[in-house]
């Protein structure tokens, strides 16, 4: 068991709580919990423009888009500028269904595709989270999109065509473990939407979901995360894995960069362990240890 | 636990030398010039933090002199990453962003964080803490992507 001390003794991380330890309905529970669910969803990452030194989750972040360039909204308490006027259900609303509170359609650039798998529960904590951030008074630019992919109305048709908003489906022939890497994987962490090749109106090509999408519009190649596909990660064992995730290290000692870089240093890089574990198991990655004979001579055998 | 000799470890390390000298050949195929002579320094510390990675992960025996050897190998090659940066050396196939030009100050500053830590590393590796280690590795490995993130697209 020598390498999980080692990933746990490593890792701050593992002191967050996890959002399924729910402690009663207490609202600072609730935020604590928030905060979890935010860095699993990765909302810094967009909601942040670092590069011009933007504020946390104050937006304006330009997503370049094979239909023009979009710009993140502020969603700190800012009851003008941000999201702060909004109530539970509306936030709701605009996550699980993409309708914004007075009724527009929201472009999938926001990808509520993968947040409408979210647990009701997982919602109101982000949201009760959300509340407490710093408001920041700051409009963000508007999105460089020429028409026709500006018109909001347009948006209807693509959500009849492309947006499953059916919630999360437990698979009962699998383990917790497995069921909650896939909710991570297609829900809240939404990896599916940059690991998945689109078609020409920019919806998931879902017969082909995390069989990766050879050009991003920022240029990189996103890999296939499909064990079938002949790609560097199919090789990639358990613990390569939960560490590639943890640090961006790569089996060949390389360090993820790109787009990745981010996930990792937002997202997945403050994940608890066992949510790596599952996505890992997920991912087809079992972990080889739990079903071994625990000898300690035996420890390299998994991975 | 059984100590090697000098020599065997000598013999040992001219091996990755040169494994790691190959592999960056064939990796980095076509790289010609100054952009080949950084892909085979990036890929020389990848290899350096590789080897303490397998003993993090608990693939490989935690020896104390391996860390402090690679550690002390990746602080002497972070002096070197400025100086194979010239403004606008993007010949093919090259993976450096402009971005590392027009930021500069920070590019060289994570080059020579890096090198802290890494000397860091070293010098946690020769009090045996396992502990500490990690902690210290996981430290580098952060001044790694960071760089990654920023500074460089992966083409392939």
């Amino acid at each position: 068991m020598r390498t999980s001390s080692y990933l746990t003794s490593v890792l701050p991380l593992t002191l967050l709580v996890s959002s399924q330890a729910y402690a009663g309905n207490d609202q600072a529970d609730s935020v604590k919990r928030g905060k979890y669910v935010m860095d699993i969803g990765g909302c810094v990452s967009c909601h942040t423009d670092k590069k011009n030194k933007g504020k946390e989750l104050a937006g304006g972040l330009g997503l370049p888009t094979p239909f023009g360039t979009f710009y993140t909204p502020n969603i700190t308490s800012d009851k003008e500028f941000g999201i702060g006027s909004w109530d539970t259900e509306q936030f709701i609303q605009a996550m699980t269904k993409g309708v914004s509170p007075d009724g527009s359609h929201y472009f999938p650039a926001f990808p509520y595709t993968s947040y409408a798998k979210m647990t009701r529960q997982d919602l109101v904590d982000l949201k009760a989270y959300l509340d407490t951030v710093p408001p920041v008074a700051k409009a963000a630019p508007e999105h460089d999109v020429p028409f026709p992919f500006n018109v909001r109305e347009g948006m209807m048709v693509w959500k009849a065509l492309f947006f499953d908003d059916s919630p999360f489906k437990q698979d009962p022939s699998k383990s917790a473990e497995w069921n909650r890497g896939a909710y991570l994987v297609n829900g809240p962490s939404h990896c599916v939407e940059c690991h998945s090749p689109r078609n020409l109106l920019g919806g998931l090509d879902t017969e082909n979901l995390l069989a990766g999408e050879p050009k991003s519009p920022e240029g990189e190649k996103i890999p296939s995360l499909l064990n079938s596909d002949e790609s560097k990660f199919s090789k990639w064992s358990h613990t390569d894995t939960v560490f590639g995730l943890q640090m961006g290290m790569t089996p060949e000692g390389d360090f993820l960069g790109g787009s990745m870089g981010k996930v990792i240093a937002n997202t997945t890089g403050k994940m608890t362990e066992a949510d790596l574990k599952a996505i890992a198991a997920y991912l087809g990655k079992p972990d080889n240890k739990k079903t071994a004979t625990n000898k300690p001579d035996q420890d390299n055998s998994g991975s | 636990m059984k100590k090697l000799s000098i020599k065997a470890k000598v013999a040992g390390l001219s091996a990755v030398i040169v494994v790691s000298a190959t592999t960056a050949v064939l990796a980095h195929g076509g790289a010609m010039g100054i952009v080949k002579e950084r892909m085979d320094l990036m890929s020389a510390i990848g290899k350096n933090m590789k080897a303490v990675a397998a003993m993090v992960k608990g693939e490989t025996t935690f020896d104390a002199a391996v860390i402090e050897t690679s550690a002390k190998s990746m602080a002497e090659h972070s002096t070197k990453i400025n100086a194979l940066f010239p403004k606008g050396s993007m010949d093919k196939p090259t993976e450096a962003l402009p971005t590392i030009w027009e930021d500069w100050d920070r590019f060289a500053q994570l080059s020579n964080d890096l090198e802290t830590e890494a000397t860091k590393l070293g010098e946690v590796a020769t009090t045996g803490d396992k502990r500490a280690v990690m902690m210290q590795f996981a430290k580098t490995g952060k001044v790694c992507s960071t760089c990654h993130t920023d500074f460089r697209v992966k083409k392939d």
